[in-house]
Formats: structure tokens, C-alpha cells, sequence
């Protein structure tokens, strides 16, 4: 197992090293490599599946121009996942859309029971379908928060809140989740 | 019974479950084709500097001998109708599928701000300029299957931008 992921880290950093270089066969074997999970974080923030397509090529042309300030301090998943998600911001703020506008509290109706996972995968299914159905100030900090690794801090910083605002905002996303998960 | 974060955390990888429209591999591609070709084409734009005027005779030159013969080709550029009575064929019919498309697509409305018709347009004239530059490969090499092919993907991929977004349309912004 420890041989295999040596085998691939280097087979890896030769594709990087070949990208830096402008290579576009070993662009496109990255861009095969990532694609899936890059496409879903920009549709989760964007619910828009052409926007997300789009905005997820324009983060790989993105990466490939600035490859040299890649430092490899982080893995190279979680550089171009950053890549990804500030384009994807930066496409929603020219979108106007507005994110301190969170929706208000008592617009949802608390509920406090989790999901049951009798079937995981309906149940995921069902959670998935239920995060495009959120307003997309809950959807953003949901994902933000749960799928993307970023804490309340960088959270705040985003939507120009405070850092106890966004544990709030969280809180309340998770409500409406339940709540559409009931329904 | 599991907490919300267990879920989100212990199945992550679940999360990604979507695949992005189809052919995304095939507009990558071009995209990324553009953008190696623009960036390269900044170096070698210094480097031909000095030497266009001398290609610009030569090429005239050539122009000149090779449609001496044949005055209706003084363009450097070919389309596929001109390459037999066969792809004239095709080309009118995939011209004509692609029109009555556009057609539809101009008359239909969208109140959905986030949707721009300006950004179909746009996409568009760039498989146009894709199209235009496969026209002079075609003129270089006129037997060349793979750019037939590819002109004919021009094509197509424009049809199913259209389809899409009408169907896109129909769906969301009745």
C-alpha cells in the first residue's frame, strides 16, 4: 500500500512538474484526475450546472497559469480546491449576489431531530437533493463549513459577518436542511 | 441515529457524486488549447516580428501560383463545402439544424437573472473562431480527416449548446 502511494505521489509530481512546463496532455490527465470533485464544490455553491462547468474550467486554466507559486505545503488537491472555490465566489459577487443577506431566523421553523441512516446511500441522496433546494446563503455555508474544511473565521470573512454570525448562520442552515429532509 | 456532521464528515466522498454536462472533456479541451496557444503565442510573436514581411512575399507568392488556376479560392481559408459536393451536403444540412435552433433560442425569454443570453452568444462566436481557424488548416491541408472531422464538431457542439440551453430555458423559466 505505502509502495503504491509513493508510486503515485511521483507519478504525480512528474504530471505537476510537466503541467509547469505547459504541457497540455499532462494538463488534461490533471483535469481528468480532479475534475469530479472540483465540478461538484463549484455546483454546490453555484446550483447551476452549466455555471459550475464553467467556472471550474476557468479555475483549472486558472491553476495551470499560477502553477509556479505552488509551493506543495498543501496537497495539490487542496491548492486547486481553493483555486476553485474563490473563482466560484468571485462568479457569484459579479452575479451580485449578495452574501451578507442571509435569510432571517424566523423564517425556519427549528427542528431539532437528526437524520435517520437506514439506507445511507437514499439518505445522502436525499440530503443532496435537499442542499440545491436551500437559499443560497445556507447553502454557501453549509458546504463552506461541512464539505469544504473552512472554519467560522475564513466563514465570517466572506460573508462580512462575525465569526459567532456564521455559527449562528450554520446552525440555522442545518435547520432548513432537516426541515426539507422532513418534508 | 447520527448527527449531521458525522454524516457530512464520515461520508464525504458521497458528496461528489454529480458528472459535469456531457462533452465537458472535448470544451476543456479547446480552452485549454486557447490558452496554451495564446501564451505561446506571446513569445513567438517577438521572434516573427522580424520576419513577417518576409513571409507575408512568400505566401503572396504562393497564393498566387496556387489559385492562378482557380479564381473562385482567393481566400486562405476553406470550408467544407468546398471540399466535395458530399460535405456540401452535410454542411448545409448541419447549417440548417443550427439555424433553426438559433432561431428558436433568440425568441424564447428568460426572467432568471442569472441566465445571459449574451454569454450563450459569446460561447458561440468562440466555437465560430475555433471554426475559422480549422478553415485555413483546411486550406493548408485539404485531405486532413481530422480537421473534416473537427469542423463538423464546430458544428454539433454549437447545436447542442442551443439544445441545452432552450431546454434549460423551457424548464426554469416558464
Amino acid at each position: 500500500m505505502k509502495v503504491l502511494k509513493n508510486k503515485y505521489r511521483v507519478l504525480h509530481k512528474n504530471l505537476i512538474d510537466r503541467c509547469k512546463k505547459g504541457d497540455s496532455a499532462a494538463q488534461f490527465e490533471i483535469y481528468k484526475l480532479y475534475h469530479k470533485a472540483m465540478y461538484n464544490s463549484c455546483l454546490r455553491l453555484l446550483n447551476n450546472s452549466y455555471d459550475a462547468e464553467d467556472v471550474m474550467q476557468e479555475a483549472f486554466l486558472k491553476a495551470f497559469k499560477k502553477l509556479d507559486s505552488f509551493s506543495g505545503e498543501v496537497s495539490f488537491g487542496a491548492w486547486l480546491k481553493r483555486i476553485v472555490i474563490n473563482q466560484s465566489l468571485d462568479f457569484l459577487r459579479k452575479r451580485k449576489i449578495d452574501f451578507a443577506e442571509l435569510p432571517a431566523h424566523s423564517e425556519i421553523a427549528e427542528s431539532n431531530a437528526e437524520p435517520v441512516l437506514e439506507n445511507p446511500q437514499e439518505m445522502l441522496a436525499q440530503i443532496r437533493q435537499a442542499m440545491r433546494k436551500l437559499p443560497q446563503g445556507y447553502r454557501l455555508i453549509l458546504s463552506l463549513y461541512l464539505l469544504e474544511g473552512y472554519d467560522h473565521d475564513e466563514i465570517a470573512e466572506i460573508f462580512s459577518i462575525t465569526p459567532s454570525g456564521s455559527r449562528s448562520q450554520l446552525s440555522r442552515a442545518k435547520a432548513k436542511l432537516k426541515l426539507l429532509l422532513k418534508n | 441515529m447520527e448527527n449531521f456532521d458525522d454524516i457530512f464528515s464520515k461520508y464525504r466522498n458521497e458528496f461528489d457524486a454529480e458528472e459535469p454536462p456531457e462533452n465537458h472533456f472535448l470544451r476543456f479541451q479547446q480552452k485549454l488549447k486557447k490558452q496554451n496557444s495564446s501564451s505561446k503565442q506571446l513569445i513567438i510573436r517577438y521572434l516573427v516580428r522580424f520576419s513577417a514581411a518576409a513571409a507575408v512575399f512568400v505566401f503572396a507568392f504562393l497564393l498566387f501560383q496556387n489559385t492562378s488556376g482557380k479564381p473562385e479560392i482567393l481566400v486562405s481559408k476553406l470550408s467544407l463545402k468546398d471540399i466535395s459536393p458530399e460535405y456540401m451536403e452535410v454542411e448545409s444540412f448541419l447549417e440548417s439544424k443550427f439555424t433553426a435552433k438559433y432561431n428558436q433560442f433568440v425568441k424564447l425569454e428568460c426572467k432568471e437573472t442569472i441566465f445571459s443570453k449574451d454569454k450563450v452568444i459569446n460561447d458561440l462566436k468562440e466555437i465560430d473562431k475555433t471554426y475559422s481557424n480549422l478553415q485555413k488548416e483546411l486550406w493548408k491541408q485539404p485531405d486532413n480527416e481530422r480537421v473534416i472531422n473537427a469542423m463538423i464538431d464546430c458544428y454539433r457542439s454549437k447545436e447542442m449548446i442551443l439544445t441545452r440551453v432552450i431546454t434549460h430555458i423551457e424548464k426554469n423559466c416558464s
